[in-house]
């Protein structure tokens, strides 16, 4: 089942494959020939599935939709890492590829090519879902959160800002500012005001 | 001879007649509007982002696709949506609340979001489309105002095309105690003191946090979605269960 931290996971992810893949037209090309192809992915450890999708980028899913071309199960992240990395992954043994084969191996050949550290970019996988399954129930629930929520948005501030437009733009970060302000200085004045009602009781509980 | 008494509903946790509950809800919403989004920033740290990212995905919208955003106020998965159902899809905003269907006309329009996104005020009750017009329809942080929930859903039901999928979004009952305790000060203490300060609003605040605890649980929800003709349901926790996803389809 999908949860909020694996589709955050997942984004982070994508986001960082198709901000590699903005400033590599060659590699963009070659990913048009597979427009539309769609390759399951299951790991073992830590527990996590999801779809990779190549459109006008590539979208990695934590749910499928219809059957994909291939599916290529793995044991843990680290094999994924080599099969994607490796020069000649053997088909059988400790991945397993089903369906469309040959797509596998062309999108582990592009992903080669691809200028990106795959140990780097896979550990986006790898840290938070297997945190999220340590950590408590409360800590999986609040605070961790909150840290991915800030990992999530250092990593792909950028991808944020250009692809979903979730980060607000330069005016909202202003007026949120003069908002902060404003509220800096009403609880200042309620300080002042609390403070001068404090003396004022203190002056009349004296004259008791 | 008195008229007979009008059946009462509740709104947070006052009892008021049916009749009325729209328009106080309306109330709540024409004051808060032009704060809103700084309000879901503030109240949420910034979570609220991640909430609608989760919803997002598991829409599985695509390009092409007719997608209703119900309650879409300020336009927050309204933006996302037309995106990607691209210049081939279409995107309707509806909200009852004219201040806030405005705000989130402006920001998308600010931001050259035009092409493919329609804005209608309409009641999620009953609401003014063919049948079978939508892939998809999404309520987020809505279905909690609506007086008559289980019209609403049939509604929804009717508008979507078969193999179309509903979405619901909304606040729900926190799994574990302590988290409900916490949970329980902090939007009874925190949050109206917060609209105070921020938007001169206790009241609209206070009304959110009780109007939270009146919503159904995430089972009850879910058969409520099986009563109006939803199959395959289900819902996604999160946050502890502050928060839950609620999807349903339409075969």
């Amino acid at each position: 089942m999908a949860t909020l931290p694996q589709v955050l996971a997942l984004k982070a992810l994508e986001g960082i494959i198709n901000r590699t893949l903005r400033y590599d037209a060659g590699t963009r090309t070659r990913l048009s020939a597979l427009h539309g192809r769609r390759v399951w992915v299951q790991l073992e450890r830590p527990a996590l599935s999801f779809l990779i999708r190549l459109d006008d980028r590539v979208y990695l899913h934590a749910e499928a939709d219809g059957r994909p071309d291939a599916t290529v199960e793995a044991a843990t992240v680290e094999l994924l890492r080599q099969a994607v990395t490796g020069v000649d992954f053997a088909i059988g043994g400790p991945i397993q590829v089903r369906g469309d084969t040959g797509l596998v191996q062309q999108l582990s050949a592009i992903a080669r090519d691809l200028d990106l550290d795959w140990e780097e970019a896979l550990s986006q996988l790898m840290g938070d879902v297997a945190a999220h399954r340590l950590g408590s129930q409360v800590r999986g629930a609040l605070s961790f959160g909150r840290r991915l929520a800030r990992t999530f948005f250092q990593n792909s501030g950028e991808f944020l800002r250009e692809e979903m437009e979730v980060v607000p733009v330069r005016w909202e970060v202003d007026e949120f500012h003069h908002d902060i302000d404003d509220l800096r200085a009403d609880t200042d004045r309620l300080d002042a005001r609390l403070a001068r009602l404090g003396k004022r009781l203190d002056a009349l509980e004296s004259t008791v | 001879m008195s008229a007979p008494k009008d059946p009462l509903t509740h709104f947070g946790y006052q009892s008021v007649p049916v009749g009325d509950k729209a328009h106080k809800v309306a109330e709540v919403f024409h004051s808060v509007a032009a704060r809103y989004d700084l309000m879901n920033d503030l109240m949420s740290f910034g979570v609220h982002r991640l909430w609608k990212r989760f919803a997002i995905e598991l829409s599985a919208a695509r390009r092409g696709q007719q997608v209703l955003d119900i309650a879409g106020g300020t336009g927050d998965l309204a933006r996302a949506f037309s995106r990607i159902v691209g210049s081939t899809g279409r995107v309707v905003l509806a909200d009852i609340n004219s201040s806030m269907l405005s705000v989130g006309r402006d920001k998308l329009t600010d931001q050259g979001l035009v092409d493919n996104l329609e804005y209608v005020q309409a009641n999620a009750e009953c609401l003014p489309f063919a049948n079978n017009s939508f892939d998809l329809v999404t309520i987020a942080f809505g279905l909690r105002n609506v007086t008559d929930k289980d019209a609403a859903l049939r509604s929804m039901f009717r508008v979507l095309k078969p193999g179309g999928r509903l979405l619901v979004l909304e606040f729900s009952k926190p799994v574990l105690e302590p988290l409900s305790k916490l949970y329980d000060l902090y939007s009874f203490s925190l949050l109206p003191a917060m609209g105070q300060l921020v938007v001169g609003d206790a009241d609209s605040y206070r009304y959110l946090a009780e109007s939270i605890r009146m919503h159904p649980d995430q089972a009850t929800l879910q058969g409520m979605m099986e009563t109006a003709g939803f199959e395959r349901c289900d819902y996604h926790n999160m946050t502890g269960g502050v928060v839950a996803l609620h999807r349903g389809f339409k075969f």
